[in-house]
């Protein structure tokens, strides 16, 4: 090349990937994203799990991959990091991100149907706590998740040896936001974030699950020293104090309440989950601070004060723990009439085992004065305490601060997938996996799934809304079998061979199985009849508008008299 | 004197064996008609009946008819709040559902069916099945078990000779149209059929054309 032309051919590279959009997931049609606050994550509320590992762009797992991020993507959840097969797994509780309906379930997954046509699944559970058709509640145990030892993962799981949650949200996973928490991905550096206000995290950090919350983790202002009036606490073991000075005020006067907590032990806590009471006739709460107890830069989550409670939720992040005691937060109480009322903060901790434990609590009563409002100096209380708390002023970071959040996760291993893989016997190599893709059209949520010679059900996916679905297994023939509720299920056999992908012909599935009896019949059009301009049973919505009516009958009676399975080519 | 008590027994064992079937099956279903001798072009009215001391919320019913004697009209119900639900008929055969949403005890008629005589003929009309329909605990439709069919059969006598058609003759209730399928309903058949001998014709002839030039 002609020396000349070097600058030339640079600037048009640069140029080239200028136009490489940094994330496929904006630049493509837009996906539909869940409103932000429908899904909370999928364990526990106050708990903090992290991300083994997110979304893909073909770069670590093959195109049909559910992770990849034109599949909707998935993210693999762990209740903390280098997880260990046959580990201890029993209290690590797998909950529904929204209230819904389980609609599939197996051995080791299930589905859940949301509303709007949202679907979540969740795979490698074990001790399932719900049934098919049992409608769950938002954050209700589902299942634990599979110590991949005695409970064995789903097949297909590229982890088979890390009890870890595989988790989807259908139609699209890929920029929705869960308990705050916005998943992005930048399909150019194959990275996934989690990002909740200025904080943004990676792979491998904890991800607070407090839904509901802006959690904005407001920097403490230099001047605002907590006050503490030390009332020596009864407990001996750890307790949670909540004290407000001055004990007295006037209407219209603020007072600060300064939570603490106290005898912590010395292993410490990872995260805590906080719940204020206060009598919403007398006082309003305000200007809720968080401290520096967890460390610098801790996930926060505040429920906005209303109705005479909210909740604070605070974890660590890069392994940061509560070791000493000292304050929390603070709040501004301002008197609204007379009268006298408990501040109590009640706290759930966690010692690092996921286990939520009550700790004993003391409160504060707080007087108001029927006296004519004056002039209300904010209380800048000055330290009386014996303990000190150390001024948090510059530990936060600071919000508009560039957030660093393209760090990749810190592990020793640049490539996340194997990173968490510390298997004692190399010798097991999985067999390969290959891939079936096709397109099942029907009006209704369609689960596609592989069962083996003996009918056991190997995986199963619910397919986009379009129909397209990917599944993936070890090479071998399976029967593929789509079903949708009130539909005819269509069947067919499948071979999968490692490495590469095996393609269905497109399919329509007929409706008006109402009854789930292969035969559509006169009683599947007196369902319709009988629950005529109801929404029940749902399988009897075929074209999924909320009511069952004359078009439901319509689409029923294009099918009457057909059997099933349809034969799925 | 033995003959008269021997008489009187089997007479005594008769009823008996009526009464236990009736106690058997509290629920029936039957077939009645009226008038079994008709003209050409004539209505036809048969009556399904029922007899249930449990609420139900639908029935359903297939009646096999002789296409070339019978067509169906229309059946109907004059069970308050038993809704006809039009799905494909069949050529020979009726089939009819009704559904109410609340739950109902039926003692009586069920539904009017009728048929226009089409020529001369000696026929039936056969209750192939029915059945009476509850809503089970998930919601959805399922046949009353138990349910004993009676009377299944209705004889019919046609007479070549036309009489006067009473297409006004309506059922009260929820008017259910039972139209055949309308490509065997004859003439379109026809038209269908024509259509395709001139199809294969056509390419016969052109076939013709080909090997003859080619020879």
């Amino acid at each position: 090349m002609n020396i000349k032309n070097l600058p030339r051919a640079i600037i048009l590279l640069i140029l080239l990937a200028l136009l490489i959009p940094a994330n496929h997931s904006r630049a493509l049609a837009a996906p539909p994203l869940p409103q932000v606050d429908m899904f909370q994550l999928p364990w526990e509320q106050g708990l903090a799990w992290v991300a083994l590992d997110g979304f893909d762009n073909g770069s670590d797992r093959h195109l049909g991959s559910p992770h990849n991020y034109l599949n909707g993507g998935a993210i693999d959840f762990a209740p903390h990091n280098n997880m260990l097969k046959g580990e201890n797994t029993s209290n690590f509780w797998v909950t529904a991100a929204a209230a819904g309906t389980v609609a599939a379930i197996s051995k080791c997954h299930l589905i859940i149907a949301h509303s709007n046509g949202w679907v979540t699944e969740y795979q490698h559970l074990a001790n399932f706590q719900v049934k098919l058709g049992d409608v769950v509640a938002r954050n209700q145990r589902l299942a634990v998740i599979a110590n991949a030892s005695s409970q064995p993962v789903c097949l297909g799981s590229v982890e088979t040896d890390i009890p870890h949650l595989h988790f989807t949200l259908r139609p699209n996973m890929v920029g929705a936001t869960l308990a705050g928490w916005e998943f992005k991905y930048n399909s150019f550096f194959n990275l996934t974030t989690f990002s909740k206000d200025s904080i943004t995290v990676g792979l491998f950090k904890p991800l607070l699950n407090a839904p509901g919350s802006s959690s904005t983790p407001t920097p403490l202002p230099s001047t605002a020293t907590p006050a503490s009036t030390a009332t020596t606490p009864t407990p001996s073991g750890p307790f949670v104090s909540t004290e407000v000075n001055p004990a007295g005020i006037n209407i219209g006067e603020i007072a600060l309440a300064t939570v603490s907590l106290n005898n912590v032990p010395a292993e410490g806590y990872t995260s805590a989950e906080f719940t204020c009471t206060y009598d919403a006739s007398l006082v309003e709460v305000s200007n809720i601070l968080v401290a520096n107890l967890f460390g610098a830069d801790p996930a926060t989550a505040i429920q906005d004060p209303q109705n005479g409670s909210f909740i604070v939720a605070i974890a660590g992040s890069n392994g940061n723990k509560a070791t000493t005691s000292g304050v929390v937060f603070t709040f501004n109480v301002k008197a609204l009439q007379a009268g006298q009322t408990v501040i109590e903060c009640k706290v759930r901790v966690n010692n690092g085992n996921n286990i939520l434990t009550d700790l004993p609590s003391i409160g504060s009563s707080l007087t108001i004065n029927g006296v004519a409002p004056t002039l209300t100096p904010i209380a800048s209380p000055t330290p009386t305490g014996p303990t000190p708390v150390e001024s948090p002023t510059s530990t936060l970071p600071p919000v508009e601060s560039p957030t660093p959040t393209i760090t990749v996760p810190p592990l020793e291993s640049p490539t996340p997938t194997l990173t968490f893989t510390p298997v004692a016997s190399p010798t097991s190599t999985p067999l390969p996996n290959g891939t079936l893709t096709g397109q099942v059209i029907a009006s209704k949520p369609v689960t596609v799934g592989l069962y083996d010679a003996g009918n056991l059900l190997i995986t199963s996916a619910t397919a986009n809304p379009d129909g397209t679905f990917s599944l993936t297994a070890p090479a071998g023939t399976y029967t593929v079998r789509a079903t949708a509720s009130g539909f005819l299920s269509a069947q067919g056999s499948a071979i999968l061979t490692g490495g590469s992908t095996t393609t269905k012909p497109v399919i329509t599935l007929l409706a008006g199985d109402i009854d789930n009896n292969n035969v559509i019949d006169q009683f599947d059009a007196l369902t319709i009849g009988m629950s005529y301009n109801t929404a029940v049973p749902a399988a009897a919505d075929l074209n999924n508008d909320g009511i069952i009516n004359v078009l439901d009958l319509e689409l029923l009676a294009q099918n009457y008299r057909d059997t099933g399975p349809s034969v799925w080519e | 004197m033995k003959r008269i008590s021997a008489s009187i027994l089997a007479f005594l064992l008769a009823i008996l064996g009526v009464f236990k079937v009736h106690a058997q099956s509290p629920e029936t279903i039957w077939l009645t008609g009226g008038v079994t001798t008709f003209k050409t072009g004539e209505t036809v009215l048969v009556t399904l009946n029922a007899s249930s001391s449990t609420l139900i919320q639908g029935f359903t019913f297939q009646i096999r008819y002789d296409p070339a004697c019978l067509r169906p009209v229309n059946a109907s119900s004059p069970v308050p709040g038993m809704n006809g639900l039009p799905l494909p008929q069949l050529t020979g055969l009726v089939d009819g559902s009704y559904a109410s949403i609340t739950p109902q005890t039926v003692n009586g008629v069920l539904a009017e069916v009728r048929f226009t005589t089409l020529k001369g003929c000696q026929t039936s009309l056969t209750l192939e099945s029915a059945a009476l329909a509850i809503r089970n605990a998930e919601g959805f439709a399922a046949p009353l078990p138990g349910v004993f069919i009676g009377e299944r059969n209705i004889a019919l006598n046609i007479d070549s000779e036309v009489g006067v058609s009473d297409s006004t003759q309506q059922g009260s209730g929820s008017i259910l149209p039972l139209d055949p399928p309308a490509a065997e309903r004859g003439f379109s058949g026809w038209i269908i059929g024509m259509l395709i001998i001139l199809l294969f014709g056509g390419v016969g002839f052109g076939a013709y054309k080909v090997f003859r030039i080619g020879g």
